[in-house]
């Protein structure tokens, strides 16, 4: 077990060394005046583009320019986004909450809803349940985000007029967290809002998570089923499962206890996958409901030629998808009692 | 001797993709109380599916089509074809009890032996174990005397609790209590009485340690080991009836030897009777009163062990013990192959191979005749 | 010499188990109600593709990629005799614009699959077979590109390129790769080991021939399912980026274009809030039957060819 953590901790760094690499590659698509804007940290500097070259010896070759960027990227100088007029690292940390308040509902959603139909279509295999799950899973996985992301607002925001709104909060409850009167801890809406004991303000981040998060869930969904649904499959073929029924157990413990749990395991490599998923899927979703969040801020970045800002943010969300599948595999090698003590 | 397991007739198939395969043609046989049945064939003659149907637990897509299963309880015999699920249940493991081939695979890898054996304990023995815990509750309500205390009042509810149990298994409060998260700790208790009697069986299957064992998975334990933990969960309620799908098939010698010693000696105390399934005519010499020679789905021989090595009658049974290598002598197979169940041979299903086939063989299935005092064969020859 | 029915009798039985799996295979699609609708779907796309010229008759000089608009105002209009399905913002033919957005669909699943197939098979089979340092080297590459949410990589590609369809085509080559290349080189690694291969070699046989005819035979179904599922995922990915104006130009025929205009008009006035909903629904419609069958078709090609799923 140590050895294996050790040997994923040490293939972490030729990956995250690798990220850096293609979006350095990436960069050199652009001519030096528009490389320059990776290096200011505030807009004043923009009045001298010349000096900025040469400071950062952008005419200088690859490796010269490679070497001068990792030390601004590692002190934590990501450039100046002018779409948001911030520094990249800035905006980053500005806009995190936003996405992060998305995922902490997305998530635990999408894996319990995926887990549920991909045990019950595995035990029901080829009975009509498992053709309409998978059928049903299919289907969101087919849906293009945004297009599920404008019917839903068709619906929900239009013919309901304002049940489920776009963006974050409405005007007044936007204005009062913005207030004195509002202290904001985490900038996660609905956290905040229990911190701070205002039902009201908690129920309209609540009112306009609805929909982005049924958005993310029902798209990402089937990845979850189908992964489960063939885990458990196998599991259900196993020698243990006849002798949990020769012992005298009741099918549902069969099923859930022993059958279940061993099929969990693999489902948590694809967590992995599923936060990289989750995490295009925020993208656009984030768009379509001009939700505020890291996503919105990458495609506006990105209309506008907003260079640093798309760089800086392939880089954070790269970083934290190697991070995230690393303790993947470490939970993995954890819970599975042949791996840890074997 | 009375019967104890009485299989009439059964008729088992397969509903595949491929078609229908017929896995037993009308298969009788009779195991009586405290006897060790042998059943002896190749891979693919039925003998696990055979075992499996006796517990109702043909695996799909397998049907039982015709027969009958007849086990005795309390002065009758039931049929098992025609009960349902919730009878089974209480059935298996406590009356009918199966250990398989692969104790590797036939355990949970992720969970301890404690959780597994206990498991057995769990489901049967509930009213002797709530006994048992009642009985330790009052002693700790003893002890605690004199002043008020929450451990008190936790303890009377708990007495409250294991009162309902007893009375009353199946009741819905419990069934909501126990789904609590915080509040269900009251079923460790129960969880503690069930593992001592797991250390004590694991102490009777003569693994060393036993304290120690029951907290490890099962991956840590060697192939040995791993047969007696699933022995252990066997024969944890003292079953009538023991069916053994070659137990020792993947173990090396020496392990064999020690497994079989204890399954002996586990029959004499526990007074329980033995299907020992095997391929190993050796085994079969060592362990079993009677023995029963299978082939492509039917059983084709039945007599006494000591009558069948000396004087085999079928074809079948007369060229498996050529078979057997012998020092100096030449190998002697049998020739062809088993043959494919989906479309098997008329008649008499060895007729292809057969050295002694006649013309009636592939006609005519032979009937299983008592040719000689307590041995029966299914062969035209006779 | 043998004679030619003798070596076409020999050809057949060396071919038997494999014409028996095929059939079984063509079985178990038709008692997929799955797989059989998800067929149904893509014949259906594919009869409306290569109609298009019948179907929605482009105007002469133009390019045929370009939806026709009588007119600039701003406001859809809902489907009336001219325009089978009204037109949306901008005055372009919602009808024209599906129809012919589904030979642009083809087009870019088409390209994108084959190419990133191409590639992927030749580095796959490259690093799979040969090993060492170049196979190391090539993992480290994937999980470099596989780290990525792949939209987010696209979308820094498009960028730098350029906003445009071929950026995007090319965005999506660069970055669907090494997918197929793991799944390869995988197969390939599996089959090196084989002793039929050591007696390949032992024969004389150069390293080209075991490849094609070993390795690539086994690695084809994995393989398949992969590429059907990758045709309605890719035009998921390239409809997004033209929804988010970094692909398909104004006025382009293709579905993600479409509904990128129809942003505006997902809200009706007060009291008739689906007065535009023709904007929205068909094009997305389009995109979403073109996906589901080919994700259907995938999803039950991954279940009947699935070995341990495979037999009952």
């Amino acid at each position: 077990m140590r050895s294996y953590i050790i040997r994923r901790l040490l293939l972490l760094i030729p990956v995250l060394l690798g990220i850096i690499i293609l979006t350095f590659t990436i960069l050199q698509f652009f001519d030096p005046v528009q490389r320059a804007s990776l290096y200011v940290t505030n807009p004043r500097q923009f009045r001298d583009i010349p000096a900025i070259i040469q400071k950062y010896h952008l005419n200088d070759p690859v490796y010269v320019q490679f070497y001068y960027w990792i030390k601004e990227v590692l002190r934590g100088n990501l450039g100046w986004s002018k779409s948001i007029n911030l520094p990249v690292t800035d905006a980053i940390i500005y806009f995190l909450p936003a996405t992060l308040e998305l995922f902490i509902f997305a998530v635990p959603l999408t894996i319990l809803i995926g887990i549920r139909l991909g045990r019950i279509s595995a035990v029901h295999r080829d009975k009509p349940v498992d053709h309409v799950t998978r059928g049903l899973a299919i289907a969101g996985y087919s849906l293009p985000t945004f297009w599920l992301g404008l019917m839903l607002l068709m619906v929900f925001y239009g013919f309901f007029s304002g049940l489920f709104p776009p963006e974050r909060l409405g005007t007044a409850a936007d204005a009062f967290v913005n207030s004195a009167a509002f202290t904001r801890y985490t900038r996660i809406n609905s956290l905040d809002a229990i911190l701070n004991l205002k039902p009201w303000i908690l129920l309209d981040a609540l009112r306009h998570l609805v929909l982005p998060v049924i958005t993310l869930t029902v798209v990402n969904i089937a990845f979850v089923m189908r992964i489960m649904r063939s885990s458990m499959l196998e599991s259900l073929g196993k020698g243990y499962v006849v002798t949990a029924k020769a012992k005298g157990l009741d099918e549902k413990t069969v099923i859930n206890k022993h059958a279940g749990r061993t099929a969990l395991i693999p489902v948590i490599t694809v967590a992995g996958y599923l936060v990289s998923g989750l995490m295009a899927g925020a993208v656009i979703t984030e768009t379509v409901f001009t939700y505020k969040g890291l996503g919105w801020w990458s495609v506006n970045a990105a209309i506008q030629l907003d260079i640093p800002a798309v760089l800086g943010f392939s880089i954070f969300v790269g970083t934290i998808v190697v991070l995230t599948n690393l303790v993947v595999d470490l939970l993995y090698a954890y819970v599975d009692p042949r791996i840890r003590l074997g | 001797m009375e019967k104890l397991l009485d299989v009439k007739d059964l008729v088992v198939r397969f509903y595949t993709y491929e078609g229908v395969v017929k896995a037993l043609e009308g298969v009788d046989l009779v195991i009586k109380k405290g006897e060790t049945l042998g059943l002896v064939g190749e891979t693919g003659s039925g003998k696990s599916v055979t075992a499996l149907s006796i517990m109702m637990l043909t695996p799909p897509p397998g049907k039982i089509e015709k027969g009958k299963v007849l086990l005795k309880r309390e002065k009758k015999y039931v049929d098992l074809i025609h009960q349902n699920e919730a009878f089974m249940r209480k059935i298996r493991g406590s009356e009918i009890s199966m250990i398989f081939q692969e104790p590797g695979a036939a355990l949970n890898p992720v969970y301890t032996v404690d959780d597994q054996v206990s498991e057995v304990f769990l489901v049967h023995r509930r009213e002797a174990l709530c006994k048992k815990v009642l009985e330790g509750i009052e002693d700790d309500i003893r002890r605690k005397k004199g002043g008020f205390s929450p451990k008190r009042i936790i303890l009377r509810w708990e007495r409250g609790i294991y009162g309902r149990m007893l009375k009353n298994p199946d009741s819905f409060l419990l069934k909501i209590i126990q789904r609590i998260p915080i509040i269900r700790r009251y079923q460790r208790r129960l969880k503690s009485e069930a593992r001592k009697m797991t250390v004590q069986i694991l102490r009777e299957m003569e693994i060393p340690n036993p304290e120690d064992v029951v907290d490890r998975y099962p991956n840590e334990l060697s192939g040995g080991m791993q047969q007696r933990v699933v022995i252990a969960m066997a024969l944890a309620c003292s079953p009538r009836l023991l069916l053994a799908d070659e137990p020792t098939t993947s173990l090396d010698v020496t392990t064999q030897a020690q497994i079989l010693d204890l399954i002996r000696k586990l029959k004499g105390e526990f007074g329980s009777s033995v299907l020992y399934i095997t391929h190993n005519l050796g085994v079969v010499a060592e362990m079993c009163d009677r023995v029963g020679v299978m082939y492509a789905g039917s059983l084709v021989e039945l007599t006494d062990v000591k009558k069948l090595f000396k004087n085999p009658l079928h074809p079948y049974t007369k060229a498996l013990f050529a078979a057997i290598p012998k020092p100096g002598k030449k190998l002697q197979s049998i020739v062809g192959t088993v043959p494919n169940l989906i479309n098997p041979p008329t008649g008499c299903r060895f007729n292809p191979r057969c050295p002694k086939a006649m013309k009636i063989c592939p006609k005519v299935v032979p009937k299983m005749k008592e040719v000689r005092k307590g041995h029966f064969v299914a062969c035209h020859l006779y | 010499m043998e004679s030619l029915s003798n070596r076409w009798n020999k050809f057949k039985a060396s071919m038997a188990p494999r014409v028996r799996e095929l059939k079984f295979s063509l079985r178990r699609i038709k008692d997929s109600p799955l797989s059989i609708v998800g067929i149904s779907i893509i014949i259906v796309f594919a009869a409306i593709a290569l109609l298009a010229p019948v179907l929605a008759r482009p105007q002469s000089s133009r390019d045929p990629y370009l939806i026709p608009h009588e007119g600039f105002s701003p406001t859809p209009r809902p489907p009336n005799e001219n325009h089978r399905f009204g037109t949306t913002q901008g005055q372009y033919d919602i009808y024209y614009g599906v129809i012919w957005g589904t030979r642009t669909a083809f087009r870019v699943s088409i390209l994108v699959v084959g190419s990133a197939l191409l590639i992927g098979l030749v580095i796959g089979c490259i690093a799979g077979y040969y090993g060492g340092i170049v196979d190391e080297v090539f993992m480290r590459i994937t999980d470099i590109f596989l780290a990525f949410p792949y939209i987010i990589l696209i979308m820094a590609f498009v960028t730098a390129m350029g906003a445009s369809l071929d950026s995007v085509l090319k965005a999506l080559i660069i970055v669907w790769w090494p997918s197929y290349a793991r799944l390869i080189r995988a197969e390939v690694l599996s089959v090196r080991e084989e002793d039929y291969i050591e007696a390949a070699k032992a024969v004389g046989g150069s390293d080209f021939r075991v490849i094609t005819r070993h390795v690539l035979p086994n690695s084809i179904y994995p393989v398949l399912v992969m590429a059907s599922l990758d045709m309605g995922a890719i035009v998921l990915t390239a409809a997004a980026m033209s929804f988010l104006g970094l692909g398909a130009p104004v006025g382009y025929a293709d579905w993600g274009q479409m509904i990128s205009f129809s942003r505006n008009w997902i809200v009706g006035p007060p009291g008739n809030p689906f007065a535009y909903w023709y904007t929205v629904v068909i094009p997305g419609l389009f995109i979403f039957f073109f996906v589901l069958g080919w994700s259907l078709l995938g999803d039950a090609f991954r279940d009947i060819l699935d070995p341990k799923l495979r037999r009952r």
